[in-house]
């Protein structure tokens, strides 16, 4: 009988259509995903390229996934609604009574569902392996087809997730009869992994946590998350217990879940409820009288225009009341709610410290939210409003009313209006909410109603006309839900079709951002984009009235009809006026954004990049005058938002040789230049911005050329700024100028596209003892020491800030002029500020501290200017004088970016990124930021502004790992050790999850290529740990040897070789190896604690006994692991059942012991018993300690300074 | 006052001719539109109501071309429909007023005061707080009456209102619409000829889409005249019967004996007796073609 069943089931649905139509939509959305990131689209847009193939098992799975989370949304449809259908049509009381028992029925029915729903699912593999068949893929990013890979994708991860999802929603709808529940668990199972990455952020050992994931990607994150990029392309998923675990949890959950279906289902009529019920009342006919009369009273009937409008609007108030009265949309608010609370707790969390949940901060944060619902809502309730009469099988008595179509239209596009409200109602409730959890009572009403109702409502509005369309063709809205979110994707079709601009992308154009600085800055180009998109949105509305399903339509046909005989002067002429408008409209955002402004697709600038290599490489090489003094006359307008600039240079030829051409590349700002030579422009480049002009009279050896250059910024259009003044927060820099030479950052840096073009293979950098390279600082081409002088001008109410000391400052015209000049030399690298600032200052050892900061941003100014004072100390002890008077810190607005950025005595800083930290300085799990970033920023006057590397591979070793390093060591000095876990924890992870993204390949620290996870990262785990080794007081001095042997040095520029070489110098013998683990090569261990054992002594002491294994390994660029010495050595021993093998060991491992815990105030800090280094030359080692208190936790390597991939098995806890 | 349909003609898409070539004219008063399931009365019906477009034909009322002017004629029109449904968990008198809203009474103690009569016409009064869609069939139809008369409508169409109603309610409900229809246009079908019989001075038979009688009850007895014959029959004779004269329609005595009525332009033979034709004869006649 079951079998009965499952096959009637099974054929109903293989029969259907609606089964082929998702098979063929899953098919197609699959194949062009694929096809997208194999480069099938390459002819039309940017060459795709990537280090990852496309096809290697941990891809695949991780792509099939991701669709496979559309296939929940069907899960309703398809498992969810197998009972249901039979209680929608009635057929269970015929059903009933046939002869089978619950169990056969309802295993029957699952299993046809979970059967058909799977099949489906195989749209989406089987579309992944035709299109990485076909001919059209770019064969570099194809590995071999492993269907393997498939399988155990669909075996681990797509069934057990639709059998648990399935078996859930199966038993929900079946028990409740309602289809729409499952929908509701589909859209709460969707945030269960955020918010269960969100509450365990802070967590260390992710163990338990990514069982929790009900979808298993996080157990597979937690065994793939470092894994290298040759390991993604070349492993299959393996089997560990952690995916094991989570994938029985969750397929015993569904089990659970159909074992409690069959128990509470039985083959009775009523569903469970949860709603309580109404009371019952007993009508009693009383309809026996016989003769009536009908006399109606009176009435006036108004058909009017006005009265309908004035019906429409009581008839949106009675569809609005049918949609918050609806369970569906409670659920979904109380889920919303739920959602943003959760999330919302540890806002902005960077190095476990949060910021103060100031306004933006907390609309960004619930921001993304409230789309994901709004639009849920919007594509959803369309529908249902749309179909609410028909649903109820009310429409004919509707429809034989005289009210006008476009005013029931009009009352449901306004009830959802209302909707919209509603959600960004709750939305700021929530926000306000977790600003008061917090602590935070600077509640910015003003803001968050602007930043709803001002700017995001129009952009829900277009949605809504949008939604209502689509849906207004559709009868069953949850297929029109689909097609909606289908029909969503069509600008990420377009564009990889090369149609990039947004007057083709619904509902895009240009965005804002609120700062705290400059507010929400320049919108227009935003309200006439939304403006453009409200004029489709109401053609949409105008079709969607021609169509509008009025009585009873038989076919399209009719409907068609229909359409043109309404189509009459009452719509069709707004209509038109409305179409014409809105291809107005698009025609100027056109004109000014793609012919005013050449706009160049990604596929043309690449092209174009092609070119300019091609032609102008050949100038690479061809030396110009150096610049030795800059003089700017910056004049700033932040209120119209302009600039102009005089830029004044001394250039001095430098060479051996004449000099006779000068090549310059600019912008679209530059008006004119001007050399004190005679001199001819001989090529105008205008498509790449690029001269040449050529002296009449070379320049001599040691001559000097004085060259003044005009830049100023075309001037704003109606649609948008051309400049980067904003009204308050300006922060531009001398990147903005015109720059001399041959601009090899225009080249194409991936060399599989390089290739395509037949360009020959480049380096990101060139080796550090590249001679012509060494020329250069990494920080400019153009110049090496300058002498600098500025006036800079700014409106009346703003300070402007440029490097150097103030001369003079004064007022001319209402404007504020001040004169800086820079009293020694300094790299050619300034910037520009200008803002309504306040300022702090102080005076610290004869050297002026400022910090001009945006009113109402002072909650850490004190921290900072502690920071300098501290970081001051502490260089100008361990490296060496500092080289200005004065240090300033400068704000800026977040729009900027988040980051600070050390100039000359100069250091803008990001309002994001310090000033709203809100720091706990005795929680030991959370590192004070505002300290440390000062504290990097300021390290950088010595790192990068007196020592500067040439621009070679290594270059970063010398200023931002040892920033990095300079701060921790203030840090440190400050806090003491236990800031300095959590922070290097934190750069441990940073390091291995960059080396996972990697593009190209990973270099040894010495040789890295400016990426951001060695130089920064590594670097201050590796300069750590080094000094540590070594002893702070020997590094240091190591570095101050450095300092004071290459500080303001003329080229050739020091390198990294430089540095290590002299450390080498320094470093007993029996540490040499980690200066070859560490900077020379890629060296990773692995470390773990194997058995602790802790016998009570009779002293009242405690004997603990570690066993623990240590072993390391280097590895390839690409990330090959290396057992074997230069002498072909390795270790290889048994750890239980396991062969480990290592690179040969003679290294020091700290072993630590730790006791309970102390407490002080609200917060436990760790109590270290016991920690000292140990030789270790083998892989397996024992050691006994005898300690004074009880031991609570060992660890080998306890503090994590040695880079070891799984950190967590360090530390093992005393049973 | 009268509706005049010509030509009208629709084919559904699955080939069904649903009207063809229907031609009427209904003046004031009941008109019954009689025909068993299926026969394309709910079409037409839908069809006058506007719900629904021909493929060919024309309909007008008074001066209102319905085809062309929809909502002329939806001010005038009251129209319940076969099947319907409300929305859920809403009272008779928020639907009501919702109902009037759609209707154009635009102020509200108007509405009120014309809800009000309504439901006490059709007797919804005492429960007008109750959800609609907990009504009983009966109630619900009288729902139906109450919502239509909202416009005050001089054209009624009402389609097999009666189905499932008990004898009470459908007493009761008959007696509304034969109160309406004094000074109105009602069109009403069903396919109970008791109920034609009872309510209406004028009737049509419409089956397979075509009309095939229409007139006052009268008119099509006094067609039947003389042409009707009856006798009683043993239930086992009945095979031999129906296969030797036209029986139009049987019925079982509670002796299990059955009375055949037979259409014969002469006398059968001498057992059957002459009866007088009543509507129902008409109708079956009719659908036999033989009228």
């Amino acid at each position: 009988m079951l079998g009965t069943i499952f096959k009637f089931e099974t054929k109903r649905w293989l029969k259907s259509w609606l089964f082929y139509l998702f098979f063929v939509i899953f098919f197609a959305l699959s194949f062009s995903v694929m096809a997208t990131v194999l480069g099938y689209f390459d002819v039309f847009t940017a060459t795709t390229s990537s280090n990852l193939i496309v096809n290697s098992p941990v891809a695949i799975n991780g792509i099939i996934n991701e669709i496979a989370t559309f296939v929940n949304f069907i899960i309703p449809a398809v498992i969810g609604a197998t009972v249901y259908r039979d209680y929608k049509y009635n057929s269970h009381t015929l059903l009933f009574a046939y002869p089978f028992n619950k169990f056969q029925y309802l295993a029957g029915k699952f299993l046809s569902g979970f059967f058909i729903t799977i099949l489906i699912t195989f749209s989406i593999g089987l579309a992944f392996l035709v299109a990485s068949v076909l001919p059209f893929a770019n064969p570099d990013l194809l590995g071999p087809i492993r269907l393997w890979a498939y399988f155990q994708s669909y075996i681990l991860f797509v069934i057990p997730n639709i059998f648990f999802i399935g078996s859930l929603i199966f038993m929900l709808v079946t028990l409740t009869r309602n289809q729409y529940i499952g929908f509701i668990l589909v859209i709460i199972l969707h945030f269960i992994p955020g918010i269960i990455s969100s509450l365990t952020a802070n967590v260390d050992d992710k163990f338990v946590a990514s069982l929790f994931d009900p979808f298993g990607n996080q157990a597979l994150g937690y065994v793939v998350k470092y894994w290298t990029i040759e390991e993604q392309n070349t492993l299959l998923i393996p089997l560990d217990k952690v995916i094991i675990f989570n994938r029985l949890i969750w397929i015993g959950v569904g089990f659970l879940a159909l074992a409690a279906t069959y128990f509470a289902f039985s083959f009775s009529q009523t569903p469970l409820s949860i709603s309580r019920k109404k009371k019952g009342n007993r009508v009693v006919k009383n309809n026996f009288g016989s003769i009536i009369k009908v006399n109606l009273p009176k009435v006036s009937y108004d058909y009017s225009f006005i009265s309908y409008l004035k019906t429409t609007f009581r008839l949106s108030k009675f569809e609005f009341e049918s949609i918050v009265k609806n369970w569906i949309f409670i659920t979904l608010m109380v889920v919303f709610f739920l959602v943003i609370i959760i999330n919302g707790y540890d806002i902005g969390d960077m190095y476990g410290t949060n910021v103060y949940p100031v306004t933006w901060k907390v609309i960004g944060e619930i921001n993304g939210v409230v789309g994901f619902f709004l639009s849920i809502l919007i594509y959803l309730f369309s529908g249902v409003l749309l179909n609410n009469a028909q649903s109820s099988r009310m429409n004919l008595l509707v429809d034989a009313t005289t009210v006008p179509n476009w005013s029931l239209l009009l009352s449901k596009f306004i009830a959802l209006v209302q909707i919209v409200c509603v959600v960004f109602l709750v939305g700021i409730l929530s926000g306000i909410l977790i600003q008061v959890y917090l602590g935070y009572y600077n509640f910015e009403l003003g803001q968050y109603f602007t930043e709803f109702f001002g700017f995001q409502l129009i952009d829900y509005v277009i949605l809504i006309l949008f939604s209502l369309f689509i849906q207004s063709f559709f009868k069953n809205y949850l297929i029109g839900f689909f097609v909606i979110l289908i029909a969503r994707m069509i600008p990420m079709a377009l564009t990889k079709l090369g149609i990039e601009q947004s007057v083709f992308h619904f509902n895009s154009g240009m965005w804002y951002s609120y700062s705290d600085m400059n507010g929400f800055g320049v919108v227009r180009g935003y309200f006439y984009y939304k403006l453009y998109w409200l004029l489709f949105g109401f053609v949409l509305y105008g079709l969607t009235l021609l169509f509008w399903r009025r009585g009873i339509l038989s076919n399209a046909k009719e409907r068609l009809r229909l359409f043109v005989k309404r189509f009459k002067t009452p719509i069709a002429v707004p209509l038109m006026l409305v179409v014409l408008a809105f291809v107005g409209l698009g025609y100027g955002l056109y004109y000014q954004e793609v012919k005013l402004e050449p706009y160049y697709t990604s596929q043309e600038r690449e092209l174009q990049r092609v070119d300019f290599e091609k032609k102008y490489k050949k100038f690479e090489k061809y030396a110009q005058p150096r610049i030795v003094d800059v003089k700017v006359a910056m004049d700033l307008y932040p209120k119209k938002r302009n600039y102009k600039a005089v830029v004044n240079y001394v250039m001095v030829n430098k060479t051996e040789k004449a000099i006779d051409s000068l090549f310059l590349n600019y912008g679209k700002n530059f008006r004119e230049i001007k050399f004190n030579h005679d001199y001819q422009l001989v090529l105008n480049d205008t498509v790449m911005d690029f001269d040449i002009y050529r002296l009449n009279q070379p320049l001599n050896p040691g001559d000097s050329l004085k060259v003044q250059m005009i830049v100023q910024n075309q001037s704003n259009t109606w649609l948008q700024d051309r400049s980067p003044i904003i009204e308050n927060g300006t922060f531009i820099n001398n990147s903005m100028f015109p720059s001399f030479g041959y601009a090899d950052g225009v080249e194409l840096q991936d060399n599989d596209v390089r290739k395509k073009y037949n360009l020959p293979p480049r380096e990101r950098m060139p080796e550090p003892n590249d001679a012509e390279a060494r020329k250069n600082t990494y920080i400019s081409d153009e110049a090496d020491w300058i002498t600098f002088e500025t006036t800079v001008s700014t409106d009346g109410d703003q300070i402007a800030i440029a490097p150097g000391y103030l001369q003079k400052e004064w007022q001319k015209d209402g404007r504020n002029y001040f004169h800086y000049k820079m009293d020694q030399k300094m790299l050619n690298f300034y910037a520009f500020n200008s803002a309504r600032y306040e300022v702090k200052r102080e005076k610290w050892n004869n050297i002026y501290l400022e910090i001009y900061y945006h009113k109402g941003h002072e909650y850490n100014l004190t921290r900072m200017m502690e920071a300098l004072k501290k970081s001051l100390a502490y260089y100008g002890e361990n490296y060496g004088p500092y080289q200005h008077s004065q240090a300033r810190i400068i704000e800026f607005p977040r729009t900027m970016g988040t980051f600070a950025q050390a100039f000359a005595n100069t250091m803008p800083f990001s309002e994001a990124i310090g000033f709203i930290a809100d720091v706990d300085e005795d929680n030991p799990d959370a590192v004070d930021y505002p300290f440390s970033v000062v504290s990097h920023e300021m390290a950088h006057q010595w790192w990068a502004h007196q020592v500067i590397g040439a621009k070679v591979k290594g270059a970063t070793l010398l200023s931002e790992s040892m920033s990095e390093y300079s701060s921790l060591k203030v840090l440190e000095k400050e806090y003491g050790k236990f800031q300095m876990r959590k922070f290097l924890k934190e750069a441990l992870d940073g390091y291995l999850r960059g080396r996972t993204w990697e593009w190209k390949e990973e270099n040894p620290l010495m040789y890295n290529e400016n990426q951001q996870y060695i130089h920064y990262n590594k670097g201050s785990l590796v300069l750590y740990a080094m000094s540590d080794y070594l002893g702070e007081k020997r590094f240091n001095d190591v570095l101050k040897t450095f300092v004071s042997q290459v500080k303001f040095q003329e080229a050739p520029y020091t390198n990294s070789i430089e540095f290590v070489n002299l450390l080498k110098q320094n470093t007993p013998d029996s540490l040499q190896y980690l200066i070859k683990d560490m900077f020379e090569t890629i060296t990773l261990y692995d470390n773990k604690v194997e058995n602790v054992k802790v016998t009570n002594l009779k002293n009242g002491t405690y004997q603990v006994d570690i066993t623990f294994t240590v072993s390391k390994y280097r590895t390839t660029p690409k990330g090959d692991q290396i057992y074997k010495n230069e002498q072909g050595n390795t270790l290889t021993t048994k750890v239980g059942k396991n062969e480990v093998k290592s690179y040969p060991l003679h290294d020091y491992v700290e072993v630590g012991i730790f006791g309970k815990k102390t407490k002080k105030g609200k917060h436990e800090y760790e109590n270290e018993l016991y920690n000292k280094k140990y030789l270790i030359d083998k892989i397996n080692n024992k050691v006994s300690i005898i300690v004074n208190q009880k031991p609570v936790e060992v660890g080998v390597d306890p503090y994590n300074k040695l880079i070891d991939r799984d950190s967590n098995d360090n530390r093992k806890t005393v049973d | 006052m009268s509706l005049k349909i010509s030509g009208l003609t629709k084919t559904y898409r699955n080939g069904v001719k649903a009207l063809d070539n229907v031609n009427l004219e209904i003046g004031k008063g009941m008109f019954g539109l009689l025909g068993p399931n299926g026969a394309g009365k709910s079409s037409l019906m839908r069809t006058i109501a506007t719900l629904q477009t021909p493929d060919s034909g024309t309909v007008t009322f008074n001066d209102i071309n319905i085809l062309e002017d929809k909502n002329a004629l939806r001010k005038v029109l009251g129209y319940l429909p076969q099947e319907f449904g409300v929305y859920p968990n809403m009272s008779a008198e928020t639907l009501l007023d919702y109902f009037a809203q759609l209707k154009g009474i635009t102020k509200k103690d108007e509405r009120k005061k014309i809800i009000k009569e309504v439901l006490e016409l059709t007797n919804l009064y005492d429960v007008r707080h109750k959800s609609v869609s907990g009504y009983s069939g009966g109630m619900k139809q009288r729902f139906g009456i109450a919502q239509l008369l909202l416009n005050n409508p001089q054209l009624i169409i009402v389609d097999e209102p009666t189905a499932g109603l008990d004898p009470a309610e459908r007493h009761r409900f008959l007696n509304v619409l034969r109160e309406i229809g004094t000074n109105h246009t009602v069109i009403f079908s069903t396919h109970i000829v008791d109920d034609v019989r009872e309510l209406c001075h004028e009737l049509a038979i419409l089956n397979g889409g075509k009309i095939l009688f229409e007139g006052t009850p009268n008119s099509g007895e006094e067609l039947l005249d003389g042409k009707i014959w009856m006798r009683i029959i043993n239930r086992d004779e009945f095979d031999a019967f129906n296969s030797k004269f036209n029986i139009i329609s049987s019925n079982f005595n509670q002796d299990n004996t059955l009375n055949i009525r037979v259409h014969s332009d002469n006398q059968p033979d001498e057992t059957f007796i002459k009866a007088k034709p009543i509507l129902e004869d008409v109708y079956f006649v009719s659908l036999k073609g033989d009228i």
